[in-house]
């Protein structure tokens, strides 16, 4: 009797560790629908990351962007959906299309990465686009092909087959472009 | 009856104290993880290579930048570090605590016009110009250099050596 009290205590502790552990991976995974985020064309992120004020957030910055700067210096715009809303893939072709007039930051960067978090490896070395690194015509105009096939122009490679997302990031921005973050017309991301 | 309710909240209650405690002390578990990587050599700077997709240590680096890292220690005494900053379009130092918290930045706007500079870091609070009063006493500071060109990580690697790190 008290053999089967004590295991029934023990499974008891047991399955809610489980589910403890269980909710807490669900809510730190689900970044994506995170309310703290909120939703800039094909882009989501914060204006104001409440790193140290949400325990939810500083966990999930620390798991999926180790030592993040704070949103006074960077702001951090994640994408992996197009503009239809499926998920970014390797075996489809996209386009990002924009202005370098139209980010007002001191220098910003367009990078993917794979499924893993980590960078794409590709054979010409590429990751990222910058201001001034891409390809643009006199009026600043840009676009940057995502594929894993090799491509003329801006080409950012994917891997063919494997989810990715991007990460649009902008260092020192300009005050009054930040605030009206809803209205900024960041780049695009359609499916080809 | 009233057993299995008392027994439902009790089980509520448990999966939420676990949920919590995962969710809030995740951060202090990955710096502890960090600093056993390290081997726990504090007050050292360690020079990232170039940034590329065979660079494995932290999630989603930023390959526009050649990073070095230092974990410091200001326990027993205070430190200070010092460099240049190249003249580029940004470069920065930022400082994390033990929970992998950024509390403070450094950056190009504030460097001198030579880029050089030259912060203490100090346990107690001080209004001391080029002073960083550090959150907890033991963190982490992040030096991103950008380059300017692709090819350019070549050109920041000096940079990298002239980090220093000093006991006072």
């Amino acid at each position: 009797m008290r053999f089967r009290s004590f295991f029934a205590i023990l499974l008891f502790c047991l399955a809610a560790v489980l589910a403890g552990l269980g909710t807490a991976f669900y809510r730190i995974t689900a970044i994506q629908s995170s309310p703290a985020f909120s939703q800039y064309g094909s882009w989501r992120g914060t204006k104001d990351l409440q790193l140290n004020r949400d325990d939810l957030v500083t966990t999930q910055v620390t798991l999926f962007a180790l030592f993040a700067l704070p949103s006074n210096e960077a702001i951090y715009l994640f994408a992996s959906k197009d503009a239809d809303d499926k998920l970014l893939t390797g075996s489809a072709d996209y386009i990002l299309e924009g202005n370098t007039h139209n980010i007002k930051a001191t220098y910003w960067s367009i990078t993917a990465y794979g499924k893993d978090q980590y960078l794409i490896p590709n054979s010409t070395d590429r990751y990222s686009f910058n201001a001034n690194n891409m390809a643009t015509d006199s009026l600043g105009n840009f676009k940057i092909i995502l594929s894993a096939q090799q491509k003329i122009g801006n080409w950012l490679p994917v891997k063919a087959d494997a989810t990715f997302r991007l990460v649009l990031r902008l260092y020192q921005g300009d005050r009054d472009f930040l605030q009206h973050l809803d209205n900024a017309q960041l780049p695009a991301i359609k499916k080809i | 009856m009233r057993k299995i309710v008392i027994g439902l909240i009790g089980f509520v209650l448990l999966v939420l104290a676990i949920q919590w405690a995962v969710i809030h002390y995740l951060p202090d578990v990955v710096y502890k993880i960090a600093t056993r990587r390290i081997e726990h050599k504090f007050n050292v700077w360690i020079n990232a290579g170039k940034t590329d997709a065979s660079m494995r240590r932290v999630v989603m680096p930023n390959p526009d930048f050649v990073y070095s890292a230092l974990f410091y220690d200001v326990t027993d005494n205070n430190i200070q570090i010092s460099g240049v900053l190249p003249d580029s379009t940004y470069a920065s130092i930022s400082f994390y605590d033990d929970r992998c918290q950024p509390y403070c930045v450094y950056n190009n706007l504030d460097s001198s016009r030579t880029g050089k500079f030259e912060l203490n870091l100090v346990k107690n609070e001080t209004s001391a110009p080029h002073t960083v009063h550090v959150k907890t006493e033991r963190g982490v500071v992040i030096c991103r250099f950008l380059k300017s060109t692709d090819g350019s990580y070549q050109q920041l690697v000096p940079y990298q050596k002239m980090l220093r790190c000093e006991v006072k």
